[in-house]
Order: structure tokens, then C-alpha cells, then sequence
């Protein structure tokens, strides 16, 4: 999980695909149902939502020496 | 933060917000479609050294750096966006005006405000469009809203051309570039109160197009031809002058360089303009569905069978894919690649591992922005800050404000069109409320939604990762942002002025 965290380009990617997955399941969810799909997508959309703030908060960048 | 408010304070369901969310993600799919595209055409020209036979061709057009900077930074990006738009100019032009010495903050800076004028009438006139399909306003009141937008936008034109003089080297840059300044922005803003009697959709596309033919005689000007030993601090350039900079012979022409241009310019216009070519590429349209949701204040959202179709063949992300994978065939078939990996020293690293490199972190950022944006807007807050404003300011001060409005409303959504679809009816209802004319005050949304686009934070972020600088959009903001309330307050005065006149 602390690798994954580390490297921007794999937790910015999770987080991209969680948002783009979370998109038609919330649409057809809310639509026709199962009501679980877009609960299911609603949580996807969050976690992705999070997963930026939540690494600057637990790894925060170094600050670079001027 | 937008979600909490929403929930807490605007009673608004899980269902609600789900739905919110999933809209902002689908909207964002509109400007994701071009930054991808734009991002993997910066990577082929990158690679490819296209960027350094362009930048070396302009150098030669004039050995002026701030003839060079206007050019590029202004006249070129305004072109760009008169045909393309969401981003696409500044994601183009920012690293080309790195390549040629600017600072990266204000390689970005100065495309974003530079491009502002052709916001609302630019994309073949999208804004414009968007916005008359919101409103309810007879034919009169229509001509009189398109010919009082130009108007207004006017300001930008000029505040915008001296803001990238001042940005280059401050009061001695105005001294020699005002007339430069003042030639193109008499071409491009007066240009489209002119464009606009003939069509709206091309009110920034011709303008900007004879804005960018006109550089070529106003490169023979002795004035703009050599240098300016006048401007001695230029804040804006990393090093030494354009004649000092040492130069590897890139393995194109500047020609070939400036190709994938003229294709994508060619495609764009083909697209709009030639109405067989359009409809087929218009039929095919695609979305999904959402219900009706509401809040606990009973704001109710309609539901909607296909939301916000996408047409992608029509979209100018598919002019920029086809112009991008055109132009990497041409290149690879003269070895452009490997010529310039020996010549620049470069290990030839994977294009696609770079495109992810930097697309990625543009991405999600967008994307939060437009889910923010949408769960403001389904939650009412949007509505909430608009009314609020209204009910406190008396109509001439309403009247001041209003392009305010369309200033809140791109900076949250990131976009004109946006600002224009949230806010337009609001302000024609306060207007008729507060017995302005509606013509001015809908004028004075749709320069604010151009405005706005000045501090977006989508144009923001964007322009930092295609520069190489992302983390530095606060920076980019400092330098934006005074402009933007500087137009913001010239605007407010403008509108007034024409209340005035129309009463």
C-alpha cells in the first residue's frame, strides 16, 4: 500500500479508473437498479475522489532544499 | 468539501449527490477527449523535434523576442482556440513557449489570459450556441445580446494583449509593443463585432485568423524585425536572448513542423463548416441515462433519457486524435524519432508511458473540479451564491456585477459554455426582475464566463502539467488573477455604461 502511495503516476491512475468506473455504474444504478450498483458506484467515486487528498496527507511531498 | 456543504447544509440525499458526481465525472469525459489527444500530439512533435523546428522557424519570422512571445502567446493561441477550444490551445501553446525561453509559469500564464477574447464566440462559436439554448429571448433581443458580447469582449482583447507585454517586460515592453498591441487588437476585437453580423459561430474564428495572417506583415516592420535593446528586464524569459540561444538542427522544416497545425485547422473547419460532413459525424451520439433527483428544499434536478450526449466524431478531441496519429505516421515514416533522439541526446523513451506520465495527473484533478462544480449546481448552492448577490445590489450595482456571475460560474465549472448553461436564465430572470435590459446583462454573463476561464483551475492545472510544472498552479493563479479582476471591474463599468445608453 506505501508503494502505492509513493508513486503519483499508479495512485493518480487507481484513482482515474475508480472515477471513470464509478460513472456508468451510479448512471444505470439510480436509473433501473439494483440500488447496491450505484451504492457500489458511489463508493468507487469516493474512494477515487479521496485517494489524492488523503496521499498528500499521509505523504505529504519532501520540500526540495532551494 | 462541496459534498459536506451539500449534505449538511442543502439536505441533499446520497442519491443525490451519487448522481451529481457521476455527471461531474461525464462531463469531464469532454475535456478529458481533448486533453488525451493534445497531450499525445505535445509528446509526438516533443519527440519527434518538431517543437525545436518550430520554435527556431517563428525565431527567424522576427528576431524580436516580444514580437515572438505575441505571436505565439497570443495571436496563435486565440487562432487555436477560434476552431478548438477546451483547453486545447493552452495545452499546445504553453510547452511551445517554454521550448522557446519563457519561464514555465508564465509560458502558462500568458496563453490563459491571452485567449480569453475568443472563449465565448470561439470553439466555432460552442458558447454562443450553448447559451441560446438556455434562454428564452425573441430575435431582437438576440442580434442585440451577440453585438453587446463583442462589445464587452473588446476589453478583454486589449487588456489581454497588454497584460502578455507587461507580463514580458513590464513598462519598457508597453512602450515598444503598444502599437503592436493596439494593431492586433483592433483586428481580433473589432474584428468580431464586424464577424458577428455575419455569423456568430465564426465571430472569433475569422478575426483570429486575420490576426495570425497579419503577422507576416507586421514581422517586416523595422519596429518588430530586431530586437528591442529598450527592454533590458524581462521577467518572463529564463536566459539570454533569441540570438544567443544555441540551436540543434531539428530534422524537419519549419513547414513540416507547422503541418499537424494546418491539418488540425483544416479538420476543425471541414467539421463545422461543411454541413454534410458534419451530420454524418453528428449522427452517431452516445450517453446514459439519470433520473430525476431533488433536495430537501425541493430543488429538483430533471432526469434525463441520454445526458449531455457526446458526439465523439464530431468532437474536437477526434479532429486532434486523427491529426495526432496522421501527423505520427508522417514522422515515423521520415524517422523523425530516431534522427532527433541521435541529435538531442535523448534516450528514446516509450511515447505511451509518457502520455500516462502526464495525462494522468491532468486528469483527476478535471475531474474533481467538474464533480465539485456539479454537486454545487445540484445541490443549489450555485443558485444560493447568484441570488444572494442579486438580493443585495440594487439594480445598477446588479447591473456592475453581473459578469461577476459568469466569473463564479467558470471558475467553479472551468468553463464558459458552462458558466453561460448554469447562470444565463438566472440572469435574465434578475434582469427582468430589476427591469434591466435583458440583451446587456446576458452580454455581461457571457464576458464574465470568458473571464473566469483566466483563474479555472481544469485551464489551471492543465496548463502546469503540459508545461512540466504541475504542484505550481498556485503561482500560475498569482499571475492570473489580477488580471482577472481588473477585466472583471472594466467589464462592470462597460455594462453599466450600456445600461445607461439602452434606458
Amino acid at each position: 500500500m506505501q508503494r502505492l502511495f509513493k508513486n503519483r503516476v499508479v495512485y493518480l491512475s487507481v484513482s482515474l479508473l475508480l472515477l471513470l468506473g464509478s460513472f456508468p455504474l451510479i448512471s444505470i444504478g439510480t436509473t433501473y437498479g439494483p440500488s447496491f450498483v450505484w451504492w457500489l458506484g458511489l463508493v468507487a467515486l469516493l474512494i477515487g475522489a479521496m485517494i489524492p487528498p488523503a496521499q498528500r496527507l499521509f505523504f505529504p511531498p519532501k520540500e526540495k532544499p532551494e | 468539501m462541496a459534498a459536506t456543504i451539500a449534505l449538511l447544509a442543502f439536505r441533499t440525499p446520497l442519491d443525490n449527490l451519487a448522481v451529481a458526481g457521476a455527471k461531474g465525472v461525464w462531463d469531464a469525459i469532454f475535456i478529458l477527449l481533448v486533453i488525451w489527444p493534445a497531450l499525445l500530439l505535445y509528446q509526438i512533435m516533443d519527440r519527434s523535434g518538431g517543437y525545436e523546428a518550430m520554435r527556431q522557424g517563428i525565431t527567424r519570422l522576427s528576431k524580436n523576442e516580444l514580437f515572438v512571445v505575441i505571436a505565439l502567446g497570443w495571436v496563435f493561441t486565440s487562432f487555436l482556440q477560434g476552431i478548438d477550444g477546451f483547453g486545447t490551445p493552452i495545452a499546445i501553446v504553453a510547452p511551445l513557449l517554454v521550448a522557446f525561453g519563457l519561464k514555465p509559469v508564465y509560458a502558462v500564464a500568458i496563453p490563459i489570459i491571452a485567449h480569453i477574447w475568443a472563449k465565448f464566440y470561439g470553439t466555432l462559436g460552442a458558447g454562443w450556441l450553448a447559451t441560446l439554448q438556455v434562454v428564452d429571448i425573441d430575435q431582437a433581443t438576440t442580434m442585440a445580446t451577440a453585438y453587446q458580447t463583442a462589445i464587452l469582449i473588446v476589453i478583454q482583447t486589449v487588456l489581454g494583449g497588454l497584460m502578455v507585454v507587461w507580463m514580458y517586460g513590464r513598462w519598457p515592453a508597453i512602450r515598444h509593443g503598444w502599437p503592436l498591441v493596439l494593431i492586433i487588437s483592433i483586428i481580433q476585437g473589432f474584428g468580431q463585432i464586424v464577424a458577428v453580423a455575419i455569423d456568430p459561430a465564426l465571430a472569433a474564428f475569422l478575426p483570429a485568423t486575420a490576426a495570425l495572417l497579419a503577422l507576416f506583415p507586421l514581422a517586416r516592420w523595422k519596429r518588430y524585425a530586431h530586437p528591442a535593446t529598450s527592454i533590458v528586464d524581462r521577467p518572463a524569459m529564463l536566459a539570454s536572448p533569441v540570438e544567443a540561444t544555441e540551436d540543434k538542427l531539428p530534422p524537419m522544416s519549419t513547414a513540416m513542423a507547422f503541418l499537424p497545425y494546418i491539418m488540425l485547422s483544416t479538420i476543425a473547419v471541414s467539421t463545422s463548416v461543411i454541413e454534410p460532413l458534419r451530420n454524418v459525424l453528428s449522427a452517431f451520439t452516445f450517453g446514459f441515462p439519470f433520473p430525476t433527483v431533488s433536495t430537501g428544499y425541493g430543488l429538483v434536478v430533471p432526469g434525463s433519457e441520454m445526458y449531455s450526449a457526446l458526439r465523439p466524431f464530431s468532437h474536437p478531441g477526434a479532429g486532434l486524435l486523427v491529426t495526432a496519429l496522421l501527423t505520427w505516421m508522417i514522422f515515423r515514416s521520415r524517422g523523425y524519432f530516431s534522427k532527433w533522439a541521435q541529435i538531442a541526446q535523448k534516450r528514446a523513451r516509450g511515447m505511451l508511458a509518457g502520455l500516462i506520465d502526464t495525462a494522468v495527473p491532468a486528469s483527476v484533478p478535471i475531474i474533481a473540479f467538474l464533480i465539485m462544480a456539479s454537486v454545487m449546481n445540484h445541490s443549489g448552492q450555485n443558485e444560493v451564491l447568484a441570488l444572494g448577490i442579486s438580493a443585495v445590489a440594487p439594480a445598477y450595482a446588479f447591473a456592475f456585477l453581473s459578469n461577476g456571475i459568469g466569473v463564479v460560474g467558470a471558475f467553479t465549472t472551468s468553463s464558459s459554455t458552462s458558466s453561460n448553461v448554469l447562470f444565463s436564465d438566472l440572469q435574465i430572470t434578475i434582469a427582468r426582475l430589476k427591469d434591466l435590459p435583458e440583451a446587456t446583462i446576458l452580454a455581461a454573463q457571457s464576458a464574465g464566463g470568458a473571464i473566469g476561464n483566466a483563474i479555472a483551475p481544469a485551464n489551471v492545472v492543465m496548463g502546469a502539467s503540459t508545461a512540466g510544472i504541475s504542484g505550481k498552479e498556485g503561482e500560475i493563479m498569482r499571475k492570473t488573477l489580477p488580471w482577472t479582476i481588473v477585466a472583471f471591474l472594466l467589464t462592470g463599468m462597460a455594462t453599466v455604461i450600456l445600461v445607461v445608453i439602452a434606458a
